[in-house]
């Protein structure tokens, strides 16, 4: 039975993880800046830029770095008759280490909070993961990645589901851009579709495993100016990418079938070192979530940004 | 370490970044910005050369523009050349003569920081 000494506990011991992976990172930064290497970054194949979307982790491998990652929205009903409002606030960190290559960590904290009600706080399960894109095709646009991500059990709060075992979802990731449509359709062009297909197996087994797919629809304005028709539109209008964002989720056993996920429509702003991305969240089923949400991300090109800082550890395009 | 810490010592780490990156030149990927003949556009006179400006310093020695009509034949270029005082400016004189139709501009560029990105574009020439 979870008690609140428990629960400081765990958060001290997370934050003794955070604290040695934060110390791994810094040495890692410092070799990456000793190696005069080239890189290659972004999500790119030929024309098309696909940004990193909020929710479905996009196919790109890069080294980049989300924060914050900001997501609200309200609970379902609770005993007391109140929808909570849950908030969390993330960050994510991946480092390239070859140029097809990138290693990840994530966090965020959580609080859910009601009328009359004690708040209740806590981190999530620390997250790495490891991807490689495997399959690039400029002319047809296409990017493929696999990847592997871990939940560490034990390094968050157990409130906030963490019951001191780990996840492991091994996952596909894909990107398509629809430059290659005939010039009759021109304006269908800017057009991409990116997700996600995984199965989060959990280490301990009476959980169950999770069927996880995610898709997104964008349109890119700047590919239309670039590829396809400049229309002098303003400067600010040409670096949207509005978006759509579908996460899904499925219980495949122990008695977990239901479908849970949202829509999540938004738009991003892309410039060259950076993205801004908002997006409302609606539920698709009557789930965890009562109404609509909101979810919002800074995100950093750092190999653009400080390109002779990171640099992956081996190899040259 | 406290939540106010983390906080504090996060946003000293985005500084820093930032700081960094603002005493870096100008690098990142190139990509289009804009180009004369105007992407998608038509024209009623044959570009005597193709100029792209680029969001980023190019690389002339690793940066290059090809021209090809309709039929998918290569038309002749001259050398492409950056602006001597804006190196986000590549241009190439088109040497081949050009009939009537859609043509596609294809390039690929080395930006200064040595980042690879390619890209192309159509224009129509309709005397």
């Amino acid at each position: 039975m979870f008690t609140f000494k428990r629960l400081l506990f765990r958060i001290h011991k997370y934050k003794r993880l955070r604290a040695s992976h934060a110390l791994a990172l810094a040495q890692s930064a410092l070799i990456l800046s000793l190696l005069p290497q080239s890189a290659h970054a972004h999500a790119i194949a030929g024309d098309r830029v696909f940004p990193a979307t909020l929710e479905v982790d996009d196919p790109s491998v890069a080294t980049e770095l989300s924060l914050p990652s900001v997501g609200w929205s309200r609970g379902s009903l609770d005993a007391n008759g109140n929808f909570p409002n849950s908030t969390n606030i993330g960050a994510e960190f991946d480092l390239l280490i070859a140029p097809n290559l990138a290693v990840g960590i994530s966090d965020g904290w959580n609080s859910q909070t009601a009328k009359g009600e004690r708040g209740v706080y806590g981190f999530d399960s620390v997250e790495v993961s490891g991807k490689y894109l495997f399959y690039e095709n400029d002319e047809h646009e296409i990017l493929m990645s696999a990847g592997l991500v871990v939940d560490i059990g034990g390094t968050g709060a157990a409130n906030f589901g963490d019951d001191g075992t780990s996840t492991f979802t091994p996952t596909y990731y894909f990107g398509k851009g629809m430059g290659d449509l005939p010039d009759s359709m021109a304006l269908l062009k800017p057009f991409a579709i990116t997700g996600t297909i995984g199965v989060a197996i959990a280490q301990n087994r009476s959980n169950p495993d999770v069927f996880e797919q995610g898709i997104t629809v964008q349109y890119s304005m700047p590919y239309l100016k670039s590829a396809v028709k400049d229309y002098d539109l303003p400067n600010f209008l040409n670096h949207l990418i509005p978006v759509v964002e579908i996460p899904l989720s499925v219980g495949l056993n122990n008695g977990a079938h239901t479908w849970g996920g949202t829509v999540n429509p938004g738009i991003i702003y892309i410039g060259n070192t950076w993205q801004f991305g908002i997006e409302a969240s609606l539920p698709l089923t009557a789930g965890d979530q009562h109404g609509v949400g909101v979810n919002g991300q800074f995100h950093v090109f750092l190999d653009d940004l400080v390109p002779a800082f990171f640099q992956p550890l081996t190899g040259r395009i | 370490m406290s939540k106010s810490t983390t906080i504090r010592i996060l946003s000293q780490a985005t500084a820093i970044a930032i700081l960094f990156g603002s005493h870096t030149s100008a690098v990142a990927h190139a990509f289009l910005d804009n180009a004369t003949p105007k992407v998608g556009s038509v024209v009623t006179t044959p570009p005597k050369t193709i100029r792209i400006q680029f969001t980023q310093r190019v690389e002339v020695a690793f940066s290059h523009i090809h021209l090809f009509a309709p039929g998918g034949q290569e038309i002749a270029m001259g050398p492409a050349a950056t602006d001597p005082s804006d190196q986000t400016q590549l241009s190439a004189p088109v040497t081949g003569a050009l009939a009537p139709g859609q043509y596609e501009v294809r390039w690929d560029v080395l930006s200064v920081d040595t980042h690879r990105t390619n890209g192309h574009f159509p224009f129509t020439f309709q005397p």
